[in-house]
Formats: structure tokens, sequence, C-alpha cells
């Protein structure tokens, strides 16, 4: 599975309005990274942590995958996940995550100070935390404070739209992923594109030589794509769908039975998933299904 | 040896000694020599007596003999009991396992393919070994009549799913019962072990104990939960052919179920479960 874990919604705060060309664009752009080998996309939603946010939890998340791109997902086949990027400036203001995590798969932290950033690697409850690779970073990053969010099990986000845009970006995207890979010790790092239009969307092969470059070795800049990002959709995924990574609803037999694969199956308000019986105490237990890798 | 010599006694014994006159405390002295009484080789006598009496299944029947039945059932024999079951359901297990061995050898030395032609031969021939033999069908009525019921009033299903509370149901399934569940390995770093399902005999902490119904003969099957995922449904009605589908993740089930009745449960880092979304 190749993921991508950041394209962004055409919104950036809930007073916004979604026009239908923005949407359209969107399209486009998920559609070429389908073409380019992408099989799991996180739409993400960038928010301010102080901003206020609506009392309905159904009015939380505006992405509304299930009605928008419902039909590219069965043409393409590709998954589809919403995620939420909070800004985190000022601790203080903002707002207890426990009630916003229930309408998104992922969670991530932005923090913009060094204030945001120690409670961001300390106390929140996310699944990743990333930056603004466009400018300065807001503080110099401690290998301690970064690698002890990395064992909790927090990944660290490499954002490389921002290395397409313009000059002064992308020599700071340079130094600040080269901050990043040295304060983690490349451990726990994951790579997103964060692509505004199709044309900023690159393969796995062009993302590895350009991280490449930048002190990640190849090997982990595969797995960035694959089996880690593929982790902080399992991660996210199950905080809603499961009772503290215990029980999970639906099942994992077939092809994409499990919890992440499972976009469609699991019914998103009530937490269950129905299915027929195929389980019957009058069958043969062993090798009756057995698997054939 | 009295007489000290002066340089000694003023320039040593001051320093280290509260009385410089009298080096020696005179209390440690005893004017007997002290023998500590033996126990006369006990010891090593009870020791040995240990290493004799160690329980299995046999002298345990004798020793219940011995006492009577209501004595057991003090509260201060508690330990004791639970200690012996402890020991006849290992000694359970592996009898069952023995047997099922002993008849897969005698399947294929008489090249029986049938599971009631092999049944039959056992009963006649091998009558001991019959007796001990785990049989599937005695264990289906704990599925089908015990658990289903029991998860189904624990869960308060009904016909109609709209009021269903999912995430109530979710709590209250991480701390039900399993013994006598049907579960299936849906996905396991163990590759042989995909597709196994059976009814639960016991759950113990690292392991589910399960009764498997095979081609030729039932077997008991220890799973160890530690990397693999159990899948379970539950039938929402008798009629209707629609149930809930839920999975266990073992690895954050290792516990018995006695101690996981209060107890709260944490989020960690998953990046042991990595095989779980993987094909």
């Amino acid at each position: 599975m190749l993921v991508d874990l950041n394209v962004p919604w055409p919104q950036n705060s809930y007073a916004d309005k979604v026009t239908s060309q923005a949407v359209n664009n969107l399209i486009k752009t998920l559609s070429t990274l389908h073409m380019l080998g992408y099989t799991h996309i996180a739409i993400n939603f960038t928010v301010n942590h102080s901003e206020k946010f609506p009392n309905d939890v159904k009015l939380l998340n505006p992405i509304d995958i299930k009605r928008r791109f419902g039909e590219l997902m069965d043409r393409t086949g590709l998954k589809l996940y919403s995620r939420i990027t909070l800004i985190i400036d000022d601790p203080s203001k903002g707002q207890s995550l426990s009630k916003i995590s229930q309408a998104f798969d992922i969670v991530a932290a932005l923090p913009i100070s060094e204030k945001g950033l120690t409670l961001s690697t300390t106390n929140l409850d996310i699944d990743l935390l990333t930056f603004q690779y466009g400018s300065r970073l807001p503080t110099f990053l401690k290998h301690k404070s970064i690698c002890s969010c990395v064992n909790r099990g927090v990944k660290l986000e490499i954002v490389y739209g921002y290395a397409l845009r313009d000059v002064q970006a992308r020599r700071q995207f340079v130094s600040n992923v080269r901050s990043v890979i040295r304060s983690s010790r490349s451990r726990g790092i994951v790579i997103g594109s964060g692509a505004m239009s199709p044309l900023e969307c690159r393969n796995i092969l062009g993302v590895t030589s350009l991280i490449k470059n930048l002190g990640l070795p190849s090997d982990r800049c595969s797995k960035a794509m694959g089996d880690l990002a593929s982790l902080v959709l399992l991660n996210g995924r199950l905080r809603n769908k499961s009772h503290k990574q215990t029980i999970v609803t639906g099942g994992g037999s077939g092809d994409g039975d499990d919890v992440v694969n499972d976009v469609q199956g699991i019914d998103d308000v009530q937490t269950i998933k129905v299915v027929k019986r195929s389980m019957d105490a009058e069958q043969l237990g062993h090798a009756s299904k057995r698997h054939k890798p | 040896m009295d007489r000290t010599q002066t340089f000694i006694k003023d320039c040593l014994f001051t320093k280290c000694l509260e009385d410089p006159e009298k080096p020696f405390n005179e209390n440690r002295f005893q004017d007997t020599l002290l023998l500590l009484p033996t126990d006369g080789g006990l010891t090593s006598r009870l020791q040995r007596q240990q290493r004799k009496s160690k329980l299995n299944l046999d002298n345990l029947q004798k020793v219940s003999q011995l006492e009577s039945a209501d004595k057991q059932l003090e509260k201060r024999d508690y330990q004791r009991i639970n200690k012996n079951s402890k020991i006849a359901l290992r000694e359970y297990i592996n009898n069952c396992k023995k047997n099922t061995k002993k008849c897969l050898k005698l399947a294929y030395e008489n090249k029986i393919t049938d599971k009631e032609d092999l049944l039959h031969y056992i009963e006649e021939k091998h009558p001991t070994i019959y007796e001990s033999l785990p049989q599937y069908v005695d264990f289906v009525p704990m599925y089908k009549e015990l658990w289903i019921n029991y998860i189904k009033e624990l869960l308060n299903i009904t016909k109609n799913l709209k009021t269903f509370n999912g995430s109530l149901a979710l709590l209250k399934l991480s701390m039900a019962d399993y013994n006598g569940a049907l579960l299936r390995v849906t996905k396991s770093k163990n590759k042989t072990l995909i597709g196994l399902q059976g009814i639960v005999i016991w759950d113990s902490q690292k392991f589910f104990i399960m009764i498997v119904k095979g081609n030729i003969i039932d077997e008991i099957k220890c799973i160890p939960k530690k990397g693999t995922v159990f899948q379970f449904e539950i039938p929402i009605s008798d009629d209707d052919d629609s149930a809930l589908r839920y999975s266990i993740l073992g690895d954050r089930f290792k516990y018995r179920s006695v101690d996981r009745a209060g107890r709260k449960f944490k989020s960690r880092r998953c990046d042991d479960m990595l095989y779980y979304i993987q094909n």
C-alpha cells in the first residue's frame, strides 16, 4: 500500500465556503495521485486550534467523504480518509481533542510556537506532528523531546509540496527537513504530498530521490510512504472504531476487511458493522479458508 | 599481653577506643560456647518429601479421598483448590493432545479416512482412549445455547438496530467473557494459524484454548493471543441471516477474563500490529 497523508482541503476555517470548482480541482488531484500508484489518501483539513468549533458532532467534519467522493472511490478503488490538522499557537486557548477526534480519522498537530511544540510533543493525543516547512521552525528541535514523542507512537510528517512552489519556501524547506531528520535520528518519519494542484504530485521514486538528497536513507523513504504511514492510519482508525485497541468493529479475513481498509463497511455514526453470517459452529475448524500468500 | 605498650596506648587506643585502659569489651566474651540445637536432619527429610509429593493428577485424587469434601470448601484451602484446578486443566489438555495423536496414528495405520468410522473403531478397540477424546459436538451447546444468549443479553441486541449504541457495546465486549465463544483467526504473524476456527474452552492470560472441529478428529489447540487477530460474529436474530462482526486484537487482550472485568485499557503505539493491515 502506498499512502499519502496530506492532500489539503480547500477550506481554512469553518466559516469558509467550499466552491464546487475547488472540489473538482481536488478530485483531479486525487485521480492524479491514483494514477501515480497511491492507494490510501487522507484529505487534510487545516484549522486553527483556538477557533470556535461547532457543537454538533455531525457539523464537525466538513469534508463529507461519502457524499462527495463516493463515486470516485467506487470507480478507482481509492481509500479516502479525513484528517484534521490543528495549528497550535497558545495551548491555553485550545479545547479538548476528544470531541474533535471523534469526527476525523487522523488528528495532526502543527505547532507554530515553542509552547505549542512542547504541548504537542508531550501531552496531546495525536497521530502526527507536522510543521510549516515553508517558514522558519518555531524553535530549535531537540532530539530528546522529538524522540520521546516518536517513542510514544506519534509520527513526524515531511510535506514535500513546499519544495515545489517558490524559491524562498524551498530554501526553508531544505533546512527544516534536515533539522527534522537530525532531531528524530531518521526514526518515525512519514512523507505526505500537500499537493494543491495535480502538478505537485510525485510518485514514490521522485519523492525518494528528493528526500534521500536531504539525508534520509532510501529504505526509510519507502517505509515512510508505506508501512509507517499506514500505521498512522491504523492508529487513527483504532481510536474511533475500537475500545482502546482491544475489540474492533469489523473483521479481518478477506482483502480489505480490516479497520483501515474497510472504509465503507463500518457505520460511522453507530460504529457497528452488519454482515451476512459467515461463521457457523458446524463448519470445519481448520483450513476452511487457508490464507494463500 | 596485659601490659600494653605506652605508645600503643597513648597514640592508637586513645584515638579509636572510648576507654584506652580497657581495649577489649568484656561483655563480648562468654563463659561457655553456645551451640544451636539442630533439627536432626528434619529439613533435608522434608525437602525430599516435598520433591516426592509434587502434585499430579494421580496423587491428587488420593489426597481428596483422604480429606473430607466439606473441608476442601473452606476458604483457607482456596489457594490449594485453585492450584489443583490449574494442574487438572493442564493434565486434561496434555491428555487430550496425546490421545488425538494416538488416534491419528491409528487412523493412518488402519487407513481410516472417515471420522465416524474412526470413532467406532476406537470405541471398540481402545475404550480408554475413546473416553478421554475431546468431542466437538459436546461443546457446541456451550456456544449455541450459553454464549450467544449471554452476549445478546449483555449487549441488549434487538431486531431494531437503530437505537443500538456501538461504542458502549465495544466497552462491554472488552469486559465480556469469551469462554464458549466461536472464534476464528483472521490475521496472524504465524501464517499457519490463519483460518483456524473453534470454540473457546478456556480463556487464559496468554492463550485461547480452543476445541477445533477436524476432518478426521477433533483437536484441542492452544492459540497464543500475541500477534493474532480473532474474529467473531453475533447473530442479530435467529431467522435472519445478518450478524454483527467484531475482532479481538490479541496483542492488547493479554489478560485473564477475571482481571479484564475491572480493567482500564490504554491505547499504546501500534507499531507491533503492522501485520493486521498487511495482506
